[in-house]
């Protein structure tokens, strides 16, 4: 009997052990089970434990959403914010240790690089015989950079690829490590003036993706459900002219790697593609909370029946759960070479004023669970 | 007993490789096994497989909800990872025990929750927190535990890694402990094989501040004001004290009494401290500030200490909230200048997340001038240019000067945004103090 529970045990180890190892090379670690939870069971309890702003009502969210909040000082918006500071303050300070020296190369995309500038000037300001430079721009060639020469660290503001790591790997960075740093919730744009309220994921799929025949799959607004002058309007899709974080996300996250639907228009910018929505009474995007626009809407997400508002308030309660990553790729083995230096950098980027000077790039904090789980993982044994 | 404790041992071995296990897997730093990290959808399948699930922000801790508002004591938020029980400071009152005295007056909330010590190191596994070092006469030395050792549950909640997320003993702790810090737990004795129920005198993790905060012209104020009390750092400023600051709402005329719980780790004796206090209405208008904030000795701790604030238009009398000007700890910043600047320069005004951040931002002793170049230099500002270093000396330049750049200032700060490798909020910082 007990020999059997051991060999359970043993068995269940080395499954678990395999998908943890699988997790690294593949990045897509991938299990339905966990993904089936309603949204609604992501809030947590309703409890007291949430602000009055996580509790509001959609239509309420959708009312401060939609004019953006420093106008209307409601209650709703004070309850919001004190969500937020809550949040901010259930993440801890930066806590200085040792005498940190070195320096440390930065590369990576055009965001992850100017985010990685503040969060250097502030480490700084508690070790400051540490040095930064800055690599090469982008994410592709961060990640080249980082196979070639594992000391730098590659910001990625999109998802790492699976044959990606296995490039790292099979080049200078043999033990690539992936840190979630930051946060980029995403909301799906169109005219003020178009009535729809929600799309699913299914839908989103439609549109943005190809079907078998090489075409998307909806290509009208009626097929949306759109009805009135609109119904018969084909969709017009504004994407950024080149390889942006927000593209691949829509690519990778949305499509699950398959091709994208040709866009009608394509911009420099997150920005223009909003002045374009603006414009264009058919249009529609995928772009940052932070790039809403005067004569655009974010329009809800439906997800299994459930109409979830695209509002800073949701994706702080953790409702809403259509985001990008951003994070910082590094080889671990630098970890113990560098006397301490990867890993107070990581810790400061972890703490409240890393995580504040996030919202202040314009992207929101990590759950102070998770935030803590990765500290967890970074320096192994913990005292309390 | 026999085939739990054969088990409890398979499990130790089994938490030895975990560990390992767990080295590796931090490569993907992802949710554990069951996780993915990039949303994706499933194909057909209908579901939002989203899967940064656990990364998503929530707000989770434990709030004292204020029956009559939605603000409450935020220090109650305050949670987590802290590297030691030792007090490193110079701090070294005894914390004051007592915190029903502060319950408070009007519409304050003030169960101060407390940070408690085992006195444990420990790794964390499947099967519970795998204890590694104890700490000489603490309190999980004084009820036996010993290196190998595996702390199972806390009052019945299991503790360390429970289906690949970390529950974490010191939250478990602050989460369980009663008033006088007891806890109960369900500990795998490794010597003699046992699991066994302890209850455990925890040792407090905290030094205490308390006091009062009045207004100096006794007038009342506004149903739902903010106080907040803090510990700043003179020295390093953006050195922050761990749970160094109370937020409360409170309406009346006061005095609305204080106390502050904070974690002695954040402490550094070479540093100097003072003790701040504002009060706000509900959308951080400041209405009363402290004129002069108290010194902290190193000698004790300030206990029933009064605040006496003063009226937000008296400080500007005295010319302490001058806008852009110096600003003690920045208690008082107007939150109308984040908005003006934001005008300004994005042409929206801020988001409540935003608002948030900002404030603080300012409230840390940042200078108009620092925001300014902070929202210039921002990716959403270099967004609207095209992502274009040109286009963004130019677009800086008219912003701030009101006039087009010649052909050499274009150059020159070019040249300027090269030389601090792209920094634009470097560049934009040094191109307002050269204008001033």
């Amino acid at each position: 009997m007990i020999r059997k529970v051991e060999k359970n045990i043993a068995k269940n180890f080395v499954t678990k052990g395999l998908i943890l190892i699988l997790s690294v090379v593949s990045s897509i670690g991938f299990d339905k089970q966990s993904f089936a939870q309603e949204p609604n069971t992501q809030v947590g309890k309703p409890s007291a434990a949430n602000a009055p702003a996580a509790n509001a009502p959609s239509a309420n969210a959708s009312v401060m959403g939609s004019q953006v909040d420093a106008t209307t000082v409601s209650y709703q918006t004070a309850g919001h914010q004190l969500q937020l500071m809550q949040l901010l303050q259930s993440i801890d300070p930066y806590l200085p240790s040792g005498n940190i020296e070195g320096k440390a190369v930065l590369s990576g995309s055009t965001t992850m690089v100017l985010l990685g500038q503040t969060w250097a000037q502030r480490f700084k300001l508690f070790h400051p015989a540490v040095e930064f430079a800055r690599g090469v721009d982008g994410s592709d060639a961060s990640l080249e950079a980082l196979s070639q020469d594992p000391n730098v660290i590659a910001g990625v503001s999109r998802n790492v690829t699976d044959a990606e790591l296995a490039k790292l790997k099979a080049g200078k960075c043999k033990d690539p490590m992936v840190v979630l740093v930051a946060l980029d919730p995403m909301a799906i744009y169109v005219n003020e003036n178009n009535p729809i309220k929600s799309l699913s994921p299914e839908q989103m799929q439609g549109v943005f993706g190809l079907g078998e025949n090489r075409q998307p799959l909806i290509s009208t607004w009626g097929q949306l459900g759109v009805t009135g002058p609109l119904a018969n309007e084909k969709i017009r899709i504004h994407h950024r002219s080149e390889i942006s974080g927000t593209r691949s996300f829509i690519q990778q996250s949305l499509l699950g790697g398959k091709p994208l639907a040709e866009p009608a228009e394509t911009h420099k910018s997150n920005h223009e593609i909003c002045q374009a929505i603006a414009k264009d009474p058919v249009g529609v995007a995928v772009c940052g909370f932070g790039d809403r626009f005067d004569g655009t809407r974010a329009i809800a997400l439906e997800l299994r029946g459930q109409v979830i508002d695209a509002t800073d308030a949701n994706f702080l309660a953790g409702r809403y759960p259509m985001v990008r990553p951003l994070s910082l790729v590094l080889d671990r083995g630098q970890l113990t070479q560098d006397g301490g230096l990867r890993a107070s950098i990581l810790k400061y980027i972890l703490s409240r004023d890393g995580q504040r000077e996030a919202i202040l790039a314009g992207f929101f904090p990590l759950n102070p669970d998770f935030i803590r789980q990765e500290l967890v993982q970074l320096t192994g044994t913990q005292t309390h | 007993m026999m085939h739990i404790s054969k088990i409890g041992l398979c499990f130790f071995a089994q938490a030895q490789c975990m560990r390992s296990i767990l080295v590796l897997a931090v490569a993907m730093f992802s949710l554990g096994d069951g996780q993915n990290l990039f949303g994706q959808f499933s194909g057909g399948g209908g579901l939002f497989d989203s899967t940064l699930n656990s990364a998503l922000p929530r707000v989770s801790a434990p709030m004292n909800q204020n029956p009559a508002g939605g603000w409450a004591q935020t220090n109650s938020a305050q949670t987590g990872f802290s590297s030691n029980g030792f007090n490193t400071g110079t701090m070294t009152a005894v914390p004051n025990m007592n915190s029903s005295q502060f319950a408070t007056g009007a519409n304050t909330t003030s169960q101060i929750p407390r940070d408690w010590r085992l006195g444990v190191a420990v790794d964390p596994s499947d099967v519970g927190a795998v204890v590694r070092q104890v700490t000489p006469n603490g309190p999980a030395q004084r009820v036996g535990l010993e290196p190998n050792d595996i702390i199972v549950g806390i009052n019945g909640f299991q503790v360390g890694m429970v289906e690949n997320r970390l529950n974490d003993v010191g939250e478990q702790i602050r989460r369980s402990a009663d008033s006088n810090g007891r806890v109960r737990a369900l500990v795998f004795q490794s010597r003699s094989a046992r699991l066994q129920n302890v209850t455990i005198q925890l040792d407090s993790g905290s030094n205490g501040i308390t006091g009062s905060v009045a207004l100096s012209d006794r007038a009342n104020i506004p149903f739902n004001s903010i106080v907040t009390v803090q510990i700043e750092n003179i020295t390093r400023p953006f050195y922050e004290v761990r749970n160094g600051k109370v937020t409360f709402a409170a309406s009346g005329n006061g005095p609305f009494p204080f106390e502050i719980q904070y974690d002695p780790v954040y402490v550094d004796a070479r540093d100097r401290y003072q003790l701040n206090a504002m009060i706000t209405d509900s959308t951080g208008r400041p209405l009363y500030g402290l004129r002069q904030p108290i010194a902290i000795p190193t000698g004790g701790l300030p206990q029933n200490t009064l605040l006496a604030l003063d009226n937000a238009r008296t400080l500007q009398s005295l010319g302490q909230q001058t806008v852009g000007g110096p600003v003690t700890s920045g208690f008082g910043q107007d939150p109308a200048i984040l908005n003006q600047v934001f005008q300004q320069i994005l042409g929206r005004l801020p988001s409540s997340t935003e608002q948030v951040a900002w404030s603080q931002f300012l409230a840390q002793g940042n200078s108009v001038i620092d925001l300014q170049a902070k929202i210039i230099g921002s990716p959403a500002y270099f967004d609207r240019l095209g992502n274009n270093q040109q286009r963004f000396i130019q677009s800086m330049i008219r912003t701030f000067s009101g006039r087009e750049a010649t052909a050499n200032e274009l150059n020159a700060w070019l040249g300027r945004l090269q030389q601090y490798q792209g920094n634009r909020e470097q560049v934009a910082r040094e191109f307002l103090q050269q204008m001033r």
